[in-house]
């Protein structure tokens, strides 16, 4: 009989002493061999390089706590910002929403007939110039 | 939890394949399926590729042709999720159900929060199973 099969009589005490069995099992190891096993290129002597490339990672993972070096290797992307009234977007909300929009010449007819309809609602309106009436109705 | 992945269900999959022993007159038992039988459970496998929820992880593979290929994830899921019903009416009862206990034990072990009655349950589940493979399997070695 194979050994596997009487260390499964062991297992319950296994997990009485040192927890459940995803605190001890066996893939955070698998996978960190994984991780180390493309770093070690050289035929010659894989330890001694797998030593130097783990060295370099780490160096590169304290790289953060030296702010300007880190800023002059990876400088740091500008947020985008938009104008109010393009982009709705919420603060809890990573999303952001863009309204349908799409730039039209008016005609001067067109203008004139905005003007007439607005000085109904307001008097102030015919007097306005044309960019402000727009603006206002937009 | 390796130790159910990768030994213990690859050496009952072993077992039911007819592959466990070297010597081959050995290795005709009541439990052993026929070739033809594990080419169905493998395209029953195949069949359900796609209509696998995302939830229970990859989808199976053809564990007839692959099973030499198998990482302990897919053991895992063979033995939790797809195991019991594609060995059902195949497997004689007795073994489908000493089997079963063992389905159970790992199971309970891939648990992230125990409690004691779990605990105990899995002492007797893996020793159930363990008594079905000594009495039932193991019998016909000597």
């Amino acid at each position: 009989m194979k050994a596997c099969f009487h260390y499964i009589l062991h297992v319950s005490d296994s997990i009485q002493s040192n927890g459940p069995c995803c605190c001890t099992w066996q893939f955070p190891m698998e996978r960190t061999c994984g991780m180390l096993q493309p770093l070690a290129k050289s035929r010659l002597h894989p330890y001694k390089n797998l030593t130097n490339n783990v060295y370099l990672l780490e160096l590169f993972n304290n790289l953060c706590y030296y702010r300007k070096i880190h800023e002059q290797i990876f400088p740091p992307i500008p947020r985008k910002e938009y104008e109010n009234h393009l982009v709705y977007s919420n603060e809890n909300y990573e999303e952001e929403f863009q309204w349908p929009s799409k730039t039209y010449d008016l005609k001067k007819s067109e203008i004139k007939e905005i003007k007439s309809h607005l000085s109904v609602i307001d008097n102030k309106a015919a007097e306005m110039k044309l960019s402000v009436c727009i603006r206002l109705f937009i | 939890m390796h130790l159910f992945y990768e030994n213990v269900a690859p050496y009952m999959l072993r077992h039911w394949m007819g592959s466990f022993f070297k010597d081959s007159t050995l290795n005709n038992q009541p439990y052993t399926l026929s070739n033809k039988q594990w080419s169905e459970i493998g395209a029953n496998m195949d069949a359900i590729k796609k209509s696998i929820p995302t939830e229970f992880g990859r989808p199976p593979r053809n564990i007839f042709h692959h099973h030499n290929g198998y990482k302990a994830e897919e053991w895992a899921s063979w033995i939790t999720l797809y195991s019991v019903p594609l060995l059902k009416d195949k497997l004689p009862s007795v073994y489908l159900k000493g089997w079963s206990f063992f389905v159970k034990a790992v199971r309970l072990c891939q648990k992230r929060k125990l409690s004691l009655h779990d605990q105990n349950e899995i002492r007797s589940l893996l020793l159930q199973f363990y008594n079905h493979y000594e009495r039932y399997v193991r019998i016909f070695i000597n």
